[in-house]
């Protein structure tokens, strides 16, 4: 330990005099500030950055552009008392070609924020305290004039960067995606022959759009799809049996699946969601269901018994703003797969401000790996039906005001002994909890298990729970079997502070975080129960959060169950919660409150 | 309106002077076929006057002064009849209906010389049954009278074969209001319930109800949408004298009355005139501003309020008639308000693996607390333009509300807590219907018949300012209850029916005679328009930033108007496209029958009637300018073919048989392709545009023995076959049980019927004052489930739904004039009947057998039988209605028992 400070130290202290020269003399503590600067590899700092539209077009999000429109850019920054010294980098990168421009000069040479270029060395300050700032834009602090957006067609990033006081060592980035299109299309009610979406445009979908006679529906990276609320029916993109999706985003152009709202006035719910159905096996008895309000024909009926069913591949996608209500009491899903197969793909999703389900699988065995849920109104992680499938990494936040359960696994809830048996594998999953009353339910533990479920749930990490960690309905008569064969297991569940503004507070033990039907099946040999403070970076800042572990955080260790090696799971991810020091979620997705985005 | 005309017209009778002449009058029927006979010449003391001849209803009336006479009967094709001392008292009316024999026919039933009044009282109904030429069972106005029954559907519940579901809904021989229909006045009426075919008959009071018949087989000049059986009910007929009578009731209900009742208050009729009628409350084309004031325009009133002791239940009526020259008069009104406390205990139950059926959802504190008020009001006018030809204008108005609280709290399963759930409710229904009729018999075309008829029914149904909120716990705590945020917590929903049908008809019969056959040639038409509009609209609060309320507060102050507020509650609409339909459906149809006499003992009514039907249901959505309706169209053509014979077997002996075939068609809602949520039921509804109309084979066979005087013995068999029959299924969806519609395989129904009424006085002397009367209906069906298709129900064969094995009834009345008292018993007895289908692995819901017994008492104060006191005691068992699934009771309750104190008095 000694040693390795004394090499921090001699590193500042090199740094230190190849600042100097381009400096005034400091007073000792602004030295001894430098210094810590340099042994920092990162920033406790908050900050975001979002831009919209002055021309924005009624029905469309504020993250399409037409070539010419204005563009306003703002940001927050809360230093969150690290202040100094910093240097600070924004630019906008054109995705397409990957050719950046930096602020404030518009120049392709590389500048700080003050213009300055690496060969005059960029200028070293404290973070700056913006609330709501604008950047770029009448009155703002970067460019003060209005600017337009070049014709560019394709989807653009606005950056900003904390860097090291030498500008080479990137500690923190804040990213906002947007589109420059020369239209906003109508997708038809019905996709029967393949095409491809492409990013020089936005597409709207008006009511359920229905990829089926045997058509592949592409969508290229970059390109954003908008749903408009109050549409009946619900604006729904519905891959049927007979049809398939291949949406491959990639992290620098993530397909986006939005509101047509403004900024700051987009709801959950303002539309449907992205709905993927197959024929893999579910378990009612029929051997296929439709999906209420929205199928409308036989290519409807998700479920038959072909677990190998490809409902075609999904990555880097953000569903936002998704659940419009499409029966009474029924919103649809963020995402939602029913009966897809293992030919299916899924990996770096968001939903984000869902208002139902942010992932909900119906029967079905298809995989996911890299899951983000965020603000949404219910659950975040609902499988029933008979699902078999297998998901790593997640990390789940709910809303400031408002969170429901975490995981909701039912087997079936008409039959809780239907075969197959719904048993996920699911390992790695965070859930920041905001202690605020359940929004559907009064009973919302983070993990709730019910009506026959059964499954291996590990390496989940509960922080901040509305109610305690671990819950369930039906546990001795349907879960109990389950557990006594081997079905049903749960380990490595580290719990913190859950359920602590419950009416009687929860404490600390796991008496008080099991529901007492639980426990009493719960053998040792059946769970691994970590009852520590989790020690993660700064998981409560909600526009721009941070869950991977401190130094000494309890969510290390080599005792924790190592993923199984089968091809699917990465063994590599051997600590508790969906992140360990490497942040997954960079750039492509976006946490930023609706709140903290209204002018 | 009516209230007004009647009391008008009472007042009229009050002042009128006493009249120092008496009345005749009376109907006069065919000895074979039972059909009254027009144009049949009257001589009072051998003076003929070619003015007095019976009206196309066989009746007549004759204005006489005090004294003793004999009338003739004389008619080109029957037998000359004598009906001698008829004796005429000053303001009184005498009764003198007869039956005549057709020339070259011999007698075939032995009917006493004189049958009666002409307002039905059961002998006379008896007669018209013994004479009908379909199979059908009724109850007159004498049995409504002295039953308990306050409305048609209790009385018809004394009736063979029949048993009445859902306080309003008639099942004839097992088979369901599917497969019934209801006609007021010869004429279909509308329905007030938007998920229902028919009317629900406790709409009707009692009062305003001369009598109900059941028909149970069909003739070609009935709607062809017939199986169970058409409930044909009758406003009170017109006097052939002044009457005036006015009635009081007051009841206690040992589980009501004197109770503490929760009420509830501040319910709005329509929504608040500052929402947009037109448009929805889209999101982002109003402001947060305006969010606001649509929300707080809407009153803050979500707690019941209790009573700290129920008010007895009370109605009066009046009923009023009289005759001007030509113009005869009648009217009844009627007003009641009753309040009714059921708790209960409902279970829900789930498949907890491989059909073990375990509790899902529990309420043990089910209580619906209702006040339900009534108005109603007949007013009939008759106007005989030349003895041979007369208008009738007949108009019913019937009103009444619920005013429901319904407040639960139990474990609920789908979401895992305990709820404390409470729902206001306040739902009107108005039925009104005006027909004007005539009837013209043809002296010169071989005194032919012609009777049209056309009338305008108009129900509607409000059901405005639904309020419900669900408050949650931690299920197995004593947490106080906080409220949820679910789609129907903070819900306010308004939605109102109005289906209005156009019914012209008219038919034109001939009678004929040649030797020993003779009979009735009858064509004529009835074309149904129906139309209906529904329309609602959905509202809910929802809460924005939870951590701005207080969640544990009582609801009135959860969503008291300041809460009501960008970051607190919004209100946002949740109407659904598809919450407003109209729907047509035109049925035409056409017949052509004959009514034959072949000899002496044979009788055949047989016939053919084609209908074709045209059904189209739109739907499109209101609030949003040039949207695209949608549409789903059924049209039919279908001959009907129907023959009855009936062979005379002795004097006093019918054996009847009979084939037809009849239709049964898919109503609105299941047709539409789209997704309804049942306002009542609380399932989902889609309908399915593919489903056909069901055909039905009738098969009948009856036999009856009238052993004179008001006594009859009866068997009847019939068997059912239907092809495509229409039946409910259930298919599950994310969130739960989805209702649908298809045409099953094929469906059976067949059972034995028996009716015994007797005077005991054939056993013993000492037994004279009692007579009985019972029935007993046993009925066997079976629907055949195609399990491949929908594997999700669970049985594959079972009994229709709501059909009881067995239905019994008994009656037994005690008679003693020279003590001025009356009184009569009854037990009523039903099997178990599958009320909900079992999906899923878990089994079909039986409700369980249950007894009623009531009780009445009267007692004339008066000699003159003016004025008179009932008593009566309405449930004594009070046993608990059990609803069973694989052995779990799922539903119970009582209803209380009843007591009565009632009394009439009657001017004249």
């Amino acid at each position: 330990m000694r040693n390795k400070l004394y090499v921090i130290l001699a590193l500042g202290l090199a740094a230190v005099s190849a600042f100097s020269a381009d400096s005034k003399s400091m007073t000792l503590e602004e030295a001894e500030r430098q210094l810590a600067g340099v042994s920092q590899l990162d920033t406790s700092a908050s900050f975001w950055v979002w831009a919209t539209n002055n021309n924005r077009r009624t029905g469309e999000p504020d993250y399409l552009f037409r070539a010419g429109d204005q563009i306003t850019i703002r940001a927050t920054m809360k230093p969150n008392n690290d202040i100094y010294p910093y240097t600070v980098v924004a630019y906008r990168q054109y995705n397409k070609t990957g050719v950046k421009t930096y602020l404030p000069g518009n120049t392709t040479a590389v500048t700080d924020i003050f213009g300055r270029t690496i060969e005059q060395g960029f200028q070293i300050t404290k973070l700056p305290e913006w609330n709501k700032q604008i950047l770029v834009g009448a009155g703002g602090a970067l460019v003060s004039t209005s600017v337009a957006v070049p014709n560019e067609l394709g989807m653009h990033t606005i950056v900003v960067q904390i860097r090291d006081y030498t500008g080479t060592r990137i500690l923190k980035s804040a990213y906002w995606k947007l589109a420059v299109v020369s239209e906003v299309e109508n997708l038809p009610v019905n996709i029967t022959s393949s095409r491809t979406l492409t990013s020089d445009k936005a597409y709207r979908i008006a009511g359920v759009t229905r990829v089926r006679g045997n058509a592949v529906l592409t969508i290229d990276p970059g390109t954003i799809i908008v749903g408009a609320p109050g549409s009946q029916p619900a604006c729904v993109l519905l891959i049927t049996t007979v049809g398939r999706l291949v949406a491959n985003g990639t992290r620098s152009q993530p397909i986006i699946m939005t509101s047509s709202q403004p900024l700051g006035s987009r709801q959950r719910g303002d539309w449907g969601g992205l709905t993927l159905l197959g024929k893999a096996r579910i378990n009612d008895v029929s051997g296929s269901l439709p999906i209420e309000g929205v199928s409308d024909g036989d290519d409807g009926n998700y479920g038959g018994t072909d677990d190998g069913h490809d409902c075609g591949s999904l990555k880097y996608v953000r569903v936002e703003f998704a659940g419009a209500l499409i029966r009474p009491n029924e919103e649809s899903n963020s995402f939602t797969w029913g009966g897809c197969g293992t030919a299916s793909k899924a990996e770096y999703l968001q939903a984000h401000y869902g208002f139902d389900d942010s992932f909900e699988w119906f029967g079905g065995i298809n995989d996911a790996k890299y899951l983000v849920g965020t603000y949404g109104a219910d659950d975040y992680v609902d499988v029933q039906l008979g699902y078999r499938g297998r998901v790593q990494h997640g990390v789940f936040f709910a809303n400031s005001d408002r969170s429901n359960r975490g995981i909701e696994s039912d087997n079936y809830e008409r039959d809780f002994a239907a075969r197959p048996l719904g048993n996920p594998t699911m390992y790695n999953f965070t859930f920041i909890g905001s202690n605020a009353a359940g929004f559907d339910e009064s009973d919302s533990p983070c993990l709730y298990f019910r009506r026959g479920s059964g499954g291996s749930f590990n390496n989940m990490l509960c922080f901040n729970w509305t109610t305690r960690t671990f819950g369930g309905a039906n546990i001795a008569d349907s879960i109990q079997p389950n557990i006594a064969a081997g079905n049903f297991s749960a380990t490595g569940i580290l719990a913190w502070n859950n359920g602590t503004s419950a009416a009687t507070p929860a404490t600390n033990t796991f008496d008080s975080q099991v529901a007492a039907d639980f426990r009493a099946h719960l053998t040792p040999a059946a769970r691994q129960f970590v009852l520590a403070n989790p020690l993660l970076r700064n998981p409560l800042e909600y526009s721009n959060p941070d869950v991977r572990g401190q130094i000494g955080s309890p969510i290390f260790r080599a005792s924790w169950l190592q993923p199984p090696d089968d091809g699917f799971f990465d063994q590599w991810a051997t600590w508790i919660g969906g992140m360990g020091d490497y942040d997954w979620t960079e750039e492509w997705t976006t946490f930023i409150l609706e709140v903290d985005l209204r002018p | 309106m009516n209230l007004f005309v009647n009391l008008v017209l009472f007042s009229v009778l009050a002042q009128s002077p006493q009249p120092s002449k008496g009345t005749v009058s009376g109907t006069v029927f065919d000895a074979t076929s039972g059909r009254p006979i027009p144009n049949i010449q009257i001589a009072v003391d051998g003076i003929a006057d070619s003015r007095v001849i019976t009206d196309p209803d066989g009746r007549y009336t004759l204005t006489l002064s005090p004294g003793k006479y004999k009338l003739r009967f004389t008619g080109p094709n029957h037998i000359e009849t004598t009906i001698a001392d008829v004796e005429v008292k000053a303001g009184e009316s005498a009764n003198a209906s007869t039956v005549m024999q057709q020339q070259g026919a011999v007698t075939t039933v032995e009917v006493n010389e004189k049958i009666g009044a002409i307002e039905s009282n059961a002998e006379s109904i008896l007669t018209e049954r013994k004479l009908a030429a379909t199979v059908s069972d009724s109850i007159s106005k004498d049995d409504i009278k002295n039953s308990t029954a306050s409305d048609a559907a209790a009385a018809l519940e004394k009736v063979t074969g029949i048993s009445v579901v859902d306080n309003g809904f008639v099942f004839v021989r097992g088979l369901g209001e599917r497969y019934s229909a209801t006609m007021l006045n010869n004429a279909i009426i509308p329905t007030t319930e938007p998920e229902r075919r028919v009317v629900p008959l406790d709409l009707f009071p009692s009062n305003l109800i001369d009598n109900i018949k059941v028909l149970k087989t069909y003739s070609p000049d009935l709607p062809g949408e017939f199986s169970g059986g058409l409930v044909q009910m009758n406003t009170v007929e017109f006097p052939t004298k002044k009457i005036l009578q006015v009635s009081v009731n007051y009841g206690f209900n040992t589980q009501t009355t004197f109770q503490s009742f929760r009420s509830a208050q501040g319910g709005l009729r329509s929504p608040p005139s500052s929402i947009p009628a037109d448009r929805r409350l889209f999101v982002g084309q109003f402001t947060d501003q305006e969010f606001q004031n649509f929300g707080r325009s809407f009153p803050v009133d979500y707690e019941p309020q209790v009573r700290s002791s129920a008010r007895p239940s009370q109605s009066y009526s009046v009923v009023g008639g009289n005759t001007f020259g030509k113009l005869g008069v009648v009217g009844a009104f009627t007003i009641a308000n009753t309040l009714s406390r059921t708790p209960q205990l409902q279970r829900f139950l789930v498949n907890r693996g491989g059909g073990q059926a375990g509790i899902f959802s529990q309420y043990d504190d089910f209580h619906i607390d209702n006040e339900s008020s009534r108005l109603a009001g007949v007013l009939n006018l008759a106007y005989k333009l030349t003895p041979s030809s007369q208008l009738l204008l007949r108009n019913t108005l019937t009103r009444d509300s619920d005013n429901e609280v319904r407040q639960f709290t139990g474990l609920n399963g789908g979401i895992g807590n305990d709820v404390l759930d409470t729902r206001f409710r306040f739902v009107e229904r108005q039925f009104f219907s005006s027909s004007l009729e005539g009837e013209h018999a043809f002296a010169s075309l071989k005194n032919s018949i012609l009777h049209w008829q056309f009338t305008y029914s108009d129900s509607r149904r409000d059901e405005p300012d639904l309020r419900q909120t669900i408050r949650g716990r931690e299920s197995g705590t004593n947490d106080p209850f906080t409220f949820l945020n679910l789609g129907d917590s903070g819900f306010r929903f308004f939605n109102g029916l109005r289906d209005k049908i156009y019914e012209p008809q008219a038919d034109w019969g001939v009678p004929f005679f040649k030797g020993n056959v003779s009979g009735l040639f009858k064509v004529g038409f009835r074309s149904t328009f129906r139309r209906r509009d529904f329309d609602s609209r959905r509202f809910r609060f929802q809460p924005v930033r939870l951590q701005t309320l207080n969640f544990t507060l009582p609801d009135n102050q959860v969503l008291s108007t300041q809460n009501i507020r960008p970051d607190g509650f919004v209100l946002r609409e949740v109407t659904r496209g598809t919450d407003k339909y109209a729907a047509e459906m035109d049925v035409i149809g056409g017949f052509a029958m004959v009514d034959l006499n072949l000899g002496a003992k044979l009788r055949l009514v047989g016939g053919i009637r084609v209908e074709d039907a045209n059904i189209g249901v739109i739907t499109v959505d209101p609030l949003i300018p040039n949207a695209r309706p949608s549409t789903a169209i059924l049209i039919n053509r279908d001959p009907l073919p129907a023959i009855n014979l009936i062979y005379a077997v002795g004097k006093r002996q019918n054996l009847r048989g009979g084939y037809s075939r009849t239709i049964n068609r898919p109503d609105f809602r299941e047709l539409s392709p789209f997704e309804f949520t049942n306002i009542v039921g609380g399932y989902s509804t889609v309908g399915n545009p593919n489903i056909t109309r069901a055909l039905i084979d009738n098969l009948d066979v009856r036999y009856e023995f009238f052993p004179g005087g008001n006594q009859v013995m009866a068997v009847s068999y019939f068997y059912k076959r239907f092809t495509d029959p229409i039946e409910q299924i259930y298919s599950p969806t994310a969130s739960e049980l989805r209702q649908s519609f298809i045409n099953v395989a094929g469906a059976k129904n067949q059972g034995v019927e028996l009716e015994w009424r007797s005077n005991l006085d054939r056993f013993s002397k000492k037994l004279r004052d009692f007579s009985v009367q019972s029935n007993f209906t046993f009925v066997d069906s079976n629907v055949d489930i195609p399990v491949d298709r929908f594997p999700q129900l669970t049985s594959r064969a079972r009994p229709l739904v709501g059909q009881s094995r067995f239905i019994y009834n008994a009656i037994a009345e005690w008679a003693k004039p020279k003590l001025r008292s009356q009184a009569r018993f009854y037990l009523n007895s039903v099997s178990r009947r599958i009320t909900d289908v079992g999906s899923f692995r878990l089994p079909d819901i039986y409700q369980e057998r249950n007894t009623f017994i009531d009780f009445v008492y009267q007692y004339n104060l008066t000699e003159s039988g003016k004025w008179n006191m009932r008593f009566s005691a309405e449930n004594l068992s009070d046993n608990q209605y059990r609803y069973k699934q694989s052995d779990i009771l799922v539903r119970s309750f009582r209803i209380g028992r009843t007591f009565t104190i009632g009394t009439s008095y009657t001017f004249f």
